[in-house]
């Protein structure tokens, strides 16, 4: 499975991030970086069964505490 | 403008139908709330969102040639706009992901049952990358299409399952506690029809007349309201009073169509149609994230990031709620409280702050200014008139 994902986000590289460094727009190499991390990051994590907080659960959470939910 | 593609009046009417219509699927967040009445929310709803588009059609015109995240950065300031700029695209990154999320739910329970959900999302994901990478022409082709699909299920379902209604089903009206009929009125509000809030996104591409604009707004969240108007009516005459027990009751109606041993397990059709319908609005939102996205970072082209966005948005629809279970829990009891802040609250702030500091500002020229300017202008067309009065006469000649 990591071999897929390891594949699967090469051929992202390949597709975008060549292209880019190519155009030498640095906004967009430095922002494609940092989503490429970001990405990669939460695929392993969400692959080894890590339990990654939900933001609409934490949001329920809060809104009941405030007491505005129906 | 970072894509120059253009949005024309029925292009722009229908696409703003589908969006409405491709939450059809959802009817389960109000009809567990208000079983047999929720029609009646559907109509108030229908009503409340009438100053929704007239709010959305203002900031519009006001803003002819700006998306939203640039109307936020120049009615708040940079700071503070780029900070609510970021929540917004949270915002269409959970709504994205939850669309998702719904999708590979359906499609796993309709059609490819043993198939795991993240290979369904991924395959739709990757198709309306392609379609993103297009421009905006290419998302929106075919939402007349889509339209009229919807309408044509809804059509063919209700005559197919008209044997199976009992309209006493409907009976008895007015039951429940008002705050029941508020909470569903706000779902309704919040969950399709203030999703119209992402055309403010569109607004640099849509080139309407102003008559014609506030048309297009009425009729297509019309189109949309009555799709899930009859829906919601449909489920309730066939499911009764087990309605609630359903998350997806849509479903459920249409596998109940069986009109003899030919017509039969009918549901996979109808199941396609609203993948698709699903899959259209999903690529709609993915444009409208990358376009705020790149507008936010400053980056001209977002071709290239569109690709690794989506795979992002698929993990994130993966850590949002363990089971649709959970997802119409929330919708029930927080979404339309939360989506309130992005659909009404703020543009209902940049509205009243852009009347306060009298935006956008026009150039005040003093009169001697507006002469000289008139002069010149006047002297231009006298140039551009006499050349063209010249070639006249040559061609004569």
């Amino acid at each position: 499975m990591i071999t897929l994902v390891i594949l699967g986000f090469s051929i992202i590289v390949l597709i975008d991030f060549i292209p880019l460094v190519k155009n030498r727009d640095k906004k967009a190499i430095t922002w494609f970086v940092i989503m490429f991390v970001s990405t990669f990051t939460l695929c392993i994590l969400i692959m080894n069964g890590v339990e990654i907080p939900s933001l609409m659960l934490l949001a329920e959470k809060l809104i009941k505490a405030i007491g505005l939910s129906y | 403008m970072i894509d120059k593609s253009v949005l024309r009046n029925s292009r722009f009417m229908f696409t703003l139908a589908f969006v409405i219509q491709a939450s059809s699927l959802l009817t389960s967040f109000i009809s567990g709330t208000t079983l047999q009445d929720s029609w009646i929310s559907i109509i108030l709803a229908g009503i409340l969102s009438i100053p929704l588009i007239l709010l959305y059609r203002s900031i519009m015109l006001m803003f002819p040639d700006k998306n939203f995240i640039q109307v936020l950065k120049l009615v708040f300031g940079r700071v503070l706009g780029t900070i609510i700029g970021i929540l917004l695209v949270w915002f269409f990154v959970t709504l994205t992901a939850l669309n998702i999320s719904d999708l590979g739910d359906f499609a796993k329970l309709t059609v490819m049952y043993y198939t795991p959900k993240y290979i369904l999302i991924l395959m739709c994901v990757l198709i309306s990358v392609y379609a993103v990478r297009k421009g905006l022409n290419v998302v929106t082709r075919y939402s007349a299409v889509f339209t009229f699909l919807q309408f044509a299920i809804i059509g063919v379902s209700i005559v197919f399952l008209f044997n199976q209604m009992d309209f006493s089903a409907f009976l008895p009206i007015f039951t429940f506690e008002p705050i029941k009929y508020v909470q569903s009125t706000h779902i309704v509000t919040t969950i399709p029809m203030g999703e119209m809030v992402l055309f403010l996104m569109l607004t640099p591409n849509i080139k309407i007349e102003k008559k014609k604009f506030t048309k297009a707004w009425f009729l297509g969240a019309f189109l949309g309201i009555l799709a899930l108007f009859l829906v919601t009516v449909r489920d309730i005459a066939v499911l009764g009073n087990t309605l609630h027990l359903f998350s997806l009751p849509g479903l459920i109606c249409l596998r109940l169509v069986n009109l003899g041993e030919a017509f039969s397990r009918l549901e996979i059709l109808f199941a396609i149609a609203l993948i698709i319908l699903l899959f259209f609005k999903i690529t709609l939102l993915g444009y409208v994230i990358i376009i705020a996205f790149a507008e936010l970072a400053g980056i001209k082209s977002y071709k290239n990031l569109t690709l690794i966005f989506a795979i992002f948005v698929v993990l994130y629809s993966l850590t949002l709620f363990p089971s649709s279970v959970n997802h119409a829990d929330n919708a029930k009891s927080i979404t339309a409280q939360l989506w309130s802040l992005f659909e009404i609250i703020i543009p209902l702030l940049v509205l009243i702050i852009a009347k306060i500091r009298k935006l956008p500002k026009h150039i005040n020229l003093t009169k001697k200014q507006k002469s000289f300017a008139l002069q010149e202008s006047s002297k231009d067309e006298l140039t551009q008139e006499t050349k063209q009065h010249g070639n006249v006469q040559k061609g004569e000649v």
